[in-house]
């Protein structure tokens, strides 16, 4: 989300601070499945997600938590001009 | 920190429509700027980033000293347009910066060299220049990224853009380390280093068991659909467990997993952090975008952006709408349905925006609105007027006729999915949106 993408200084505030716990990966959806965001694929997203939800395993939906490092590394690509949610 | 981009950060396509031309340029400004103020320390360069034009982005660049660098990106007379490598120092490391971008990528007034002969020049560069740990931008699709990362020696970590890919647990090919961040800013990737005394290579800790497990998982659901799948009782059914299975299984197949740790390696982790409305505007960024937006908003002139979407004097100028009537018009004869409309967030979507101050972005405005874009809707920002508002019209079509003889056959009695998705894409949504979980939000059948 983009607004935030503009809150990245602060975000960087966090990294740099250790303050790794402020952000929970809320997304059920496994990664592997997100990874295909032509429109095509988007029913066959769904239908994964429901069954990797039965499953019970979706070992991508963990939250992780870094320990601090010697060298922390933010990275973005394709921000595609985004400057944040339309509301 | 270290912090970098590889590529289309300003814009996702390589040219932008006259329309929206200026607003886009305001944005890609603002970006740049709001890049200087949080210090980066590389960019890539990816057709979103040539859109304006190359002596756009050079001049840009400089105003705002925006830190570009690649080593394959030539303008007419063969020299390097940015640096090919940049050299910072992080705490107690040096860390060397470099970026390719694909050849094929056009480029109107310069040209994209072959990026791996490119990156290895750059490569041995930074060598010679001592540094601790080489960093590669690779603008390319993630195919081609992972095809560099194993042809290329010397680069440690690589981080891809192009292919909108999230690539959370590293990739680990030899000793080089690939990741990519998704797309439009809705992740940051995040990874953190330990090294290790004499450490070559990576270790990715608990990464090649999170692999493994999550191979089980693809396998155990591939299980289940091929069961499902034998036992199904229609065509119609086989075809798409067909489909979802072959989905599964291209997964399964993407999936590399991690060498095991044999002790030399420095320890990476990765992972993607939501940039949700949980973290909080740093005060010197939100004083910039409140800039943007005034410059952008309907107290601007057309003058000062070029953009005649925005221009007041057209606003709720026009008395007719075409076909369009408006929700006051249906209610005439649907009161029970507009009261029920009334309650939905569609009856409150322009006020969500207006909030924002975003109701003059292009990006924004037309899925706030009613018929943006048809015949007889609104045509710009500055255009929408009694049309505001996700009303009756936006799902059930132009009301025109239906108010002058009330017929079953001259309204859109069931809008489709089709329809829905087109505002409520599945990039806006993050796959949030199910047609028939969020149907029933809106559906005021008896």
């Amino acid at each position: 989300m983009v607004r935030n993408f503009l809150a990245l200084l602060v975000l960087a505030s966090l990294v740099a601070c250790g303050g790794d716990d402020a952000a929970p990966v809320a997304d059920s959806t496994p990664a592997a499945v997100q990874q295909a965001p032509d429109t095509g694929k988007a029913d066959l997203a769904k239908q994964a997600t429901k069954d990797s939800a039965k499953d019970g395993s979706d070992v991508l939906a963990q939250t992780r938590k870094l320990d601090p490092g010697d060298l922390a590394i933010v990275f973005s690509n394709n921000v595609d001009g985004e400057i944040e949610p339309c509301g | 920190m270290l912090q970098v981009d590889a590529g289309d950060l300003l814009w996702g396509r390589p040219t932008v429509s006259a329309k929206d031309d200026a607003q886009r340029r305001l944005k890609a400004e603002l970006i740049l700027e709001a890049t200087s103020a949080m210090g980066m320390d590389a960019l890539a360069v990816g057709e979103g980033d040539l859109a304006f034009g190359l002596q756009w982005l050079v001049q840009t660049a400089k105003k705002y000293d925006a830190p570009y660098v690649s080593a394959n990106l030539r303008d007419p007379d063969g020299a390097l347009v940015f640096p090919a490598t940049r050299v910072v120092k992080k705490g107690e490391r040096t860390i060397g910066l470099t970026s390719v971008t694909l050849d094929t990528i056009g480029v109107a007034e310069g040209r994209f060299d072959a990026p791996e002969p490119a990156l290895l020049d750059a490569v041995a560069s930074l060598e010679k220049q001592g540094v601790d740990v080489v960093i590669a931008l690779v603008h390319t699709n993630f195919d081609d990224a992972q095809r560099i990362a194993k042809a290329v020696p010397g680069v440690d970590l690589m981080f891809s853009g192009h292919s909108r890919r999230h690539q959370e647990d590293p990739l680990i090919f030899g000793t080089t380390a690939l990741m990519e961040a998704g797309s439009r800013a809705k992740y940051l990737g995040e990874v953190r280093i330990d090294f290790r005394e004499g450490g070559t290579g990576w270790a990715d800790p608990g990464g090649r068991e999170r692999i493994l497990r999550q191979k089980e998982q693809f396998e155990r659901q591939l299980r289940r659909y091929e069961e499902q799948m034998a036992s199904a009782t229609s065509d119609s059914a086989r075809t798409r467990l067909q489909r979802v299975r072959d989905f599964t299984k291209n997964k399964l197949d993407e999936l590399v997993v991690p060498p095991e740790d044999d002790g030399n390696g420095n320890r990476l982790r990765g992972r993607r952090v939501p940039l949700s409305r949980d973290i909080p505007d740093d005060p010197a960024i939100a004083r910039m975008v409140d800039g943007y937006l005034q410059r952008m908003g309907p107290g601007a002139s057309t003058a000062s952006h070029g953009n005649e979407h925005v221009d007041v004097s057209k606003v709720e100028r026009r008395q007719e709408y075409g076909d369009y009537v408006t929700a006051r018009a249906c209610m005439n004869c649907h009161p029970a349905e507009h009261k029920d409309w009334m309650g939905t967030g569609h009856a409150r979507a322009y006020a969500t925006l207006v909030k924002e101050k975003r109701h003059y972005d292009n990006d924004c405005w037309s899925c706030h609105v009613t018929g943006a874009g048809k015949d007889g809707g609104p045509t710009g920002p500055g255009d929408v007027g009694p049309l505001k508002n996700v009303q009756c019209e936006a799902c059930h079509g132009p009301g025109k006729a239906h108010v002058a003889k009330p017929a079953k056959d001259n309204i859109v009695r069931a809008p489709t999915e089709q329809l829905c998705v087109s505002c409520h894409t599945e990039e806006q949504t993050q796959g949030r949106f199910v047609f028939d979980e969020y149907l029933p939000k809106v559906d005021h059948r008896p």
